[in-house]
């Protein structure tokens, strides 16, 4: 077999959107959405937005408006629609990457030659044929197991196959989408191509895959198809479609006008035959095949232009199944491995210990949530991940803290009822104690409460948009107006691989006296959500994401690495000889959470490069400041910054150069200069400075930074720059594969540096990568498809160095 | 720390993460960058008054760590 070219993606997002509207609704619809194209253009005069577009749908959804953007933000931000225009009832977004064609064999069908492939529909506005066409869109999920080995590949061949499918009838886009969907294949053909067209459609949907011909599988788990035509207000683009299909339409008639609709429809479209039915809709009219003059004359009845106020909701569905081909589509590729996955077999029971019986509810519907969705074939395997981190949130940290918590109440009940003389000080002190532990109880309880809504909230975020919902429900869109799914699962797993490599190390001095404990492989969930900068629910593993950084996590690594840095921190306890209950104690324990993040970051997701690891500092601090910040604030802000650089500078200079006594001064001034080097307006005042000197030489934080210090003392960072080093990637809008067990948290920072050194200084604006970013976002995509099975855990070989106690790293003292 | 071990034999009796021990006092989230300075740090440089503050030269071998010269500064 010839293998595939390789897979390119266009230097340009897509962003869909598809609306069910009232009957009528079109105009306005298209109307408010170019409004809000010219606003966001307005305030954004630097992103491109491009070829909106509209298509009449036929089927469940009533409108797909369309735009090609440089920026996925431009998605978030174009906020369409809004309440104010009242007509939409559904919307969902579908952002996606358009796989480069120019490789592609041109289809020779009737489209005029300067027409180019990718500019009909959905890329172009309006065709400009003189020839209306029919628009097709399908979504596809694809079997997981059809990346279990060279997932690049196996895309690859699987998009080639479905070029050579359309090849000649259809004019043909295919799509990688960040939602639901994996594949969205769309086009369109003239009117005499569509009963051709219908058969490619059918074959599709037999697409097998195996190892060999008498081995294989069906391909897709679901696949949705819609159609529609270019629509304008004076329907010179409704195309001429003759076929032997017949056409079901569904309709709800408003209140008292059942009678009057059926003779509408029966009257307006030739051939229908109306039926009233039971159940959710009113009637259905059946057209025993589509004449040419079909779908003007839906049209006309869609947009009430005949029929005022008698309908509220119309559907037109076509029936066809008839197969040319007896023989099935197959993707024949001998290293698939195509086993069935085994995530339903995944959740283990949740252990309701010292529940409330309101909380126990709420947990037992949950889990049942969980359990429906891993379930769910289509769906299971990219959900895995979260589910399972939500699980171990918990059941590893939140019951083993209420456990513990309520069992140093009942230890102070007991000691109570030990001393029953109520005046003696033993009683006493006992009762202090008492109210002391009971309040953690009630806390763990509140926070138990929060887990239960944000998991409903990661479960959301997950399916919205998928088959069941993409054209019928959107009352999941709370934060993003559609769904983002590939990157919510691209986030989780980074993490969960960057947790994988530092919380062994990070955590072995702690936790030495439990060696028999395994960490956990699924520890992270992220969410996207109503907030300005990434934070994380500390103790949880949840990570809340601002919508705007979902889809340039490239942009935002090492904020992700930081998260789970703190988590680590906050895994380690390290707060001996601080009193919690005290304000400033609290304080100076969260700011060391901050310090450990630092050299985590510095250490694992750096690889110990000090300039880079300053640049990913300055650059973030510079995005979360608020661009109304008053100047004293963002100085003080600044200073405490300055102290976090000098803080893992001097632990590199202790590691390089252990009897190196190196003064504030010295620290403060090196950093600086790389502060000055980098960052062109930063607030580096002489008042920054002498703050940032004055505090490392405090007492506040002096004894703990040594104690920071010296946890990562038995990490050689000379050896480890040397042995770990990533190898060189060139990085370009080609798809890539990754080596067994390459380190794809490596590869993002290395990406992220380049993005980084096209900035001017910090804080200006980086050349836009579009391309780099959707190649390797995919890429990394079907590469964790691919490591997340088998479904069967597997420790990984980290958490087996950590069950030996990891011999190569000895703890020095 | 008084009840260290008995919060030990918990954690092994329920088999949890033995390292997990977040008081409920702690606030609820954490970002990489605070807005506002934290009270520990504040005090730190309250320090500043008492403290001399007296530009000193770093030491060339620094420099050297980090491949950047004076002049770049």
């Amino acid at each position: 077999m010839t293998p595939p070219p390789p897979l390119r993606v266009s230097g340009r997002g897509i962003g869909t959107v598809y609306l069910s509207l009232p009957i009528g609704g079109f105009s306005l619809a298209r109307q408010k959405f170019l409004e809000s194209i010219n606003a966001l253009r307005d305030r954004h005069s630097h992103r491109e937005l491009r070829n909106p577009s509209f298509l009449l749908l036929t089927g469940q959804a009533d409108f797909a408006a369309r735009i090609d953007v440089n920026d996925f933000r431009s998605v978030v931000e174009l906020g369409f629609p809004t309440h104010e225009d009242r007509s939409p009832s559904v919307y969902n977004w579908v952002s996606s990457v358009e796989y480069d064609g120019s490789n592609a064999p041109r289809p020779q069908i009737r489209i005029p030659i300067a027409q180019q492939i990718r500019e009909v529909f959905p890329a172009a506005p309006v065709s400009q044929s003189d020839e209306p066409l029919m628009h097709f869109i399908v979504h596809a999920r694809v079997l997981r197991s059809f990346y279990s080995s060279k997932p690049v590949e196996a895309e690859a061949t699987l998009v080639q196959r479905i070029r050579d499918l359309f090849y000649g009838v259809a004019s043909l886009s295919i799509e990688t989408s960040l939602g639901w969907s994996d594949l969205i294949v769309s086009g369109g053909v003239p009117a005499d191509g569509f009963p051709d067209l219908l058969r490619r459609l059918i074959a599709f949907n037999t697409f097998k895959a195996g190892t060999s011909e008498s081995d294989t599988r069906p391909l897709f788990t679901r696949t949705l198809t819609l159609f529609g035509y270019e629509w304008d207000e004076s329907h010179n683009r409704i195309p001429r479609v003759s076929a032997d299909v017949k056409a079901l339409i569904f309709v709800r008639s408003r209140y008292g006008r059942l009678h009057e609709t059926k003779e509408l429809i029966e009257n307006s479209i030739r051939g229908a035959w109306v039926h009233v039915t039971d159940g959710k809709l009113d009637l259905v009219g059946e057209v025993p095949y589509i004449r040419k003059s079909f779908f003007l004359e839906h049209a006309k009845i869609a947009e009430e232009q005949i029929g005022e106020d008698l309908i509220q909701k119309m559907e037109t569905h076509l029936l066809f199944g008839q197969r040319d081909d007896a023989n099935d589509h197959a993707v024949i590729l001998p290293q698939l491995k195509l086993e069935k996955c085994n995530c339903a077999t995944a959740l283990p029971p949740v252990r309701l210990v010292n529940m409330t019986e309101t909380l126990e509810h709420a947990l037992r519907n949950v889990y049942f949530l969980f359990q429906s969705a891993l379930s769910d074939p289509t769906n299971c395997c990219d959900m895995r991940p979260a589910i399972l981190a939500c699980d171990n949130s918990l059941q590893r940290y939140l019951i083993g803290r209420l456990g513990r918590a309520k069992l140093k109440r009942a230890q102070s009940v007991a000691r109570i009822d030990a001393n029953p003389d109520e005046a003696s000080g033993e009683r006493l002190a006992a009762e202090e104690e008492l109210k002391r532990h009971a309040v953690p109880v009630g806390a763990l309880q509140r926070k138990i409460e929060t887990w239960v809504l944000i998991c409903e909230r990661v479960m959301r975020q997950r399916t919205i948009g998928s088959f069941d919902e993409l054209l019928g429900q959107s009352d999941r869109a709370l934060f993003y107006r559609g769904g983002a799914q590939k990157m919510l699962f691209l986030a989780d797993c980074l993490m969960n691989d960057f947790y994988a490599i530092a919380a062994p190390r990070m955590l072995y001095q702690q936790a030495e006296g439990h060696v028999s404990t395994t960490l956990p492989t699924f520890t992270f969930a992220t969410l996207y959500d109503a907030v300005e900068r990434i934070e994380s629910v500390i103790g949880t593993g949840f990570v809340r994401v601002p919508a705007r950084n979902i889809f340039k996590l490239v942009a935002v690594i090492p904020d992700l690495w930081h998260e789970v840095g703190v988590h680590i921190y906050f895994q380690k306890r390290l707060r001996d000889g601080l009193h919690i209950n005290n304000p400033r104690d609290r304080a100076i324990w969260i700011d060391l959470g901050d310090h450990f993040g630092d050299l985590v970051v510095w250490i694992y997701g750096f690889d110990c490069d000090f300039e880079s690891f300053a640049i990913s500092i300055l650059q973030s601090w510079r995005e979360s400041v608020a661009t109304d910040e008053p100047e004293p604030m963002r100085e003080v802000l600044f200073a405490s910054v300055l102290v976090r650089l000098m803080f893992v500078m001097n632990v590199r200079i202790s590691l390089i150069a252990p009897r190196a006594r190196v003064t504030a001064e010295e620290l403060e001034g090196t950093v600086s200069g790389i502060v000055r080097k980098h960052f062109d307006k930063a607030p580096l005042t002489n008042k920054v400075r002498q703050e940032a000197t004055a505090s490392w030489n405090s007492d506040v934080y002096r004894e703990k930074f040594g104690e920071l210090g010296k946890l990562v003392k038995s990490i050689d960072v000379k050896q480890r720059v040397a042995e770990l080093k990533p190898q060189a990637r060139t990085f370009d809008d080609a798809l890539t594969s990754f080596e067994e067990s390459e380190n794809l948290n490596q590869v993002f920072c290395q990406l992220y540096s380049e993005i980084q050194r096209t900035r001017k200084s910090v804080g200006e604006r980086a050349q836009n990568d579009f391309a780099r970013m959707a190649a390797l976002g995919r890429s990394a995509v079907l590469e964790y498809h691919r490591r997340l099975r088998p479904i069967e855990k597997q420790p990984t070989a980290f958490e087996r160095d950590f069950e030996r106690g990891f011999p190569e790293f000895p703890v020095q003292e | 720390m008084e009840s260290e071990s008995n919060s030990s034999k918990v954690e092994l009796q329920h088999e949890d993460d033995p390292l997990v021990d977040i008081p409920p006092e702690f606030p609820a989230t954490h970002s990489r960058f605070p807005t506002v300075p934290s009270v520990a740090f504040e005090e730190s440089i309250r320090d500043a008054a008492k403290y001399k503050y007296e530009p000193g030269k770093p030491s060339p071998w620094i420099l050297e760590l980090l491949g950047i010269s004076l002049d770049e500064k």
